[in-house]
């Protein structure tokens, strides 16, 4: 606690800043709270209009099914719908097929149906037109498919 | 579970502890000093904890019950460093690390409220971006997590987490974070996202408590205040620290390193020179280099403008020294980080993408100078509150109203930060300007993240020399 002496010859203190010295610090402040306000409220609006269990959460459980029929390592083919823009990250169709290495590790997936196994990844009740030199081993319903390369 | 999490935890900050006891004097009391102390314990202690996991992995071949053996180890290792230390009676010695830092003024409450608003609104963000998204943001599970994942679940397979059929999550990034994550994990029993929340958490307060500290020991108060209020309301900081990305990790440790060797300074001013600090640098600039490939650019900018910075003031030979000592203090780091490149990581795909006539060309396209310049030079006038100033204007204001003390006897180290923070962007611009990737692609998804490893530093680089408010009523 600030002694009263103490605090007469602080406010003084305050009273000898400069003037530009004033505004110097009362523009960081005045930046600090504003931006903390901003912050503040994004945080709220932000919670509440998170899913539970969140997004990310409710993607990853769509692989459970598939990963008991998989090896527990090795390298796995993907397919999905069309890809989106090449781009390095954002994107739909990366983001799921990254989504799906994340859910699957430590299987290694590789964006290519030229592997023995490969997981079909689509939105739900996608109807697969036959897939040159694929057969479709199980389709788990919720757009994730397993197929083998060669015939049945 | 939580009290799982004690035991990982736990065991980290007594490692940073042991190490950072080089610090500490009897009869201290002074709080800045004491939440240096415990800032750098979390941070030093969670990247030797990494560093221990990381010797479990290779030593006993996968993550398990060895981890308990390299980390009692390390822990044995460095209790013994620290009792030693103490009972050569360097914790008794009289002489503070620096002068007792000044009191505090009329305008500590003003500025300790903007300081305490702006840590309790990160800490809510924080709470609720672990809500909305518990992996994290992009590269946080596409990289760190998802190599914490193979790390774990591969057993003695645990080396395919480094497959080049993994090229875009980065496969040849150092450990540091998914070792620690993975560590904590293996104690835990379970795959929590919390491990990575508190990690981040724990980053980001330990740079804001080293920066806040640093100033206040080293300037004064309201010093540590105005920069810690800077940093904590400015977006690319907060953004990137909530989202479990490597990138505060990283800023920690740059700032560390600079901390450390100012710190240094001003003891060998006061006092007998101490190996400590410099050692405790050398460490933190190896711990960087062990948390993004950033890191090693980082020590090697370090280590060439500490020497060229202090061999013009004061001739070669005491530089000569003290970059000898500072190596010492990373070398270990240094030596783990050399096994995983040589042993383990395959080539960054930056490097692969090189060639003589493809770089040149890059090079030489005047177009891509221009897009470097005009995404740096939007994101930093961005960087203020969504929408409403940028920091750098603040900085600005905070300039002209205060001015500088070009005398002050840290001087010469807020040279040093500076100059390294300008020769890692120069770096940077260098690595944007040779990208193999998509130009404007590679900068919209990284240009935020490495102003944000910078930026604590060239904070605490200007602040040090910046005039206080007590100062400035001269």
């Amino acid at each position: 606690m600030i002694e009263a002496s103490e605090r007469r010859s602080t406010r003084s203190i305050l009273c000898r800043l400069p003037f530009r010295s004033r505004v110097g610090l009362a523009t960081i402040v005045v930046f600090a709270l504003v931006s903390d306000g901003q912050l503040l409220a994004k945080s709220l609006v932000d919670y509440v209009r998170t899913a539970r269990p969140s997004a990310i959460d409710q993607y990853l459980t769509r692989f459970s099914g598939i990963r008991a029929a998989l090896p527990t390592r090795g390298v796995v083919g993907y397919i999905a719908e069309a890809k989106g823009r090449e781009i390095l990250h954002g994107g739909d169709y990366y983001r799921k097929f990254h989504l799906a290495q994340y859910a699957l590790a430590p299987l290694i997936m590789v964006d290519s149906p030229d592997r023995d196994l490969v997981i079909g990844n689509f939105s739900i009740g996608t109807r697969m037109p036959p897939l040159p030199g694929l057969t479709l081993v199980r389709d788990y319903g919720n757009g994730v498919m397993l197929f083998r390369r060669g015939g049945e | 579970m939580i009290l799982r999490l004690v035991i990982p935890l736990g065991l980290s900050v007594l490692l940073g502890v042991s190490i950072t006891t080089w610090l500490w004097r009897r009869g201290s009391r002074s709080v800045p000093l004491a939440v240096l102390v415990a800032s750098l314990a979390v941070g030093l202690g969670f990247g030797l904890s990494s560093g221990s996991a990381f010797l479990s992995l290779v030593l006993f071949d996968g993550i398990g019950r060895g981890l308990v053996v390299t980390d009692l180890a390390c822990l044995g290792g460095l209790g013994a460093f620290a009792l030693v230390h103490a009972a050569r009676g360097r914790l008794r010695e009289a002489a503070p690390v620096v002068d007792s830092p000044a009191r505090r003024s009329a305008v500590t409450p003003v500025l300790a409220v903007a300081f305490g608003v702006s840590l309790v609104a990160v800490v809510v963000r924080f709470g609720q971006m672990s809500v909305t998204y518990p992996h994290g943001w992009w590269d946080a599970w596409m990289i760190y997590n998802l190599r914490a994942r193979f790390l774990l679940r591969g057993g003695g397979e645990w080396a395919d987490a480094f497959s080049a059929l993994l090229p875009i999550s980065h496969p040849d990034y150092p450990l540091l974070l998914p070792a620690l994550v993975v560590r904590a994990w293996s104690y835990v029993g379970q795959e929590t996202t919390i491990v990575p929340q508190l990690m981040a958490l724990g980053f980001t307060l330990a740079t804001v408590g080293v920066l806040w500290a640093g100033l206040a020991l080293l300037r004064d108060p309201d010093q540590g205040l105005l920069a810690g209020a800077m940093l904590l309301t400015v977006p690319l900081f907060v953004g990137t620290a909530v989202v479990q990305e490597a990138d505060t990790p990283l800023g920690f440790y740059f700032l560390a390193t600079i901390v450390l060797l100012a710190l240094h300074d001003r003891r060998v001013s006061a006092s007998p020179p101490s190996r400590g600090c410099l050692l405790l640098a050398g460490l933190a600039a190896g711990l960087a280099a062990w948390t993004k490939n950033e890191g090693v650019l980082f020590l090697i900018a370090i280590v060439a403008v500490r020497f060229a910075v202090e061999a013009r003031a004061q001739g070669w030979r005491r530089p000569a020294r003290e970059a000898a000592i500072f190596g010492l203090g990373a070398l270990p780091i240094v030596l783990v980080l050399v096994y995983f490149k040589i042993q383990l990581a395959p080539a960054n795909d930056l490097v692969v993408g090189q060639g003589l006539r493809e770089t040149s060309a890059r090079l030489l396209e005047v177009r891509r100078y221009g897009m470097i310049f005009d995404t740096l030079r939007e994101t930093i006038l961005n960087s203020g509150p969504m929408g409403v100033v940028s920091a750098i204007w603040v900085l600005a204001i905070h300039a002209v109203a205060f001015g500088f003390d070009t005398e002050h006897p840290s001087g010469r180290v807020a040279v040093t930060a500076l100059t390294a923070v300008g020769l890692m962007m120069a770096g940077y611009v260098m690595a944007y300007l040779t990208s193999p990737h998509d130009l404007q692609s590679h900068l919209d998804s990284s240009l935020t993240r490495l102003l944000a490893q910078v930026w604590p530093t060239a904070l605490f680089g200007y602040f040090l020399v910046a005039r206080t408010p007590r100062e400035a009523r001269a």
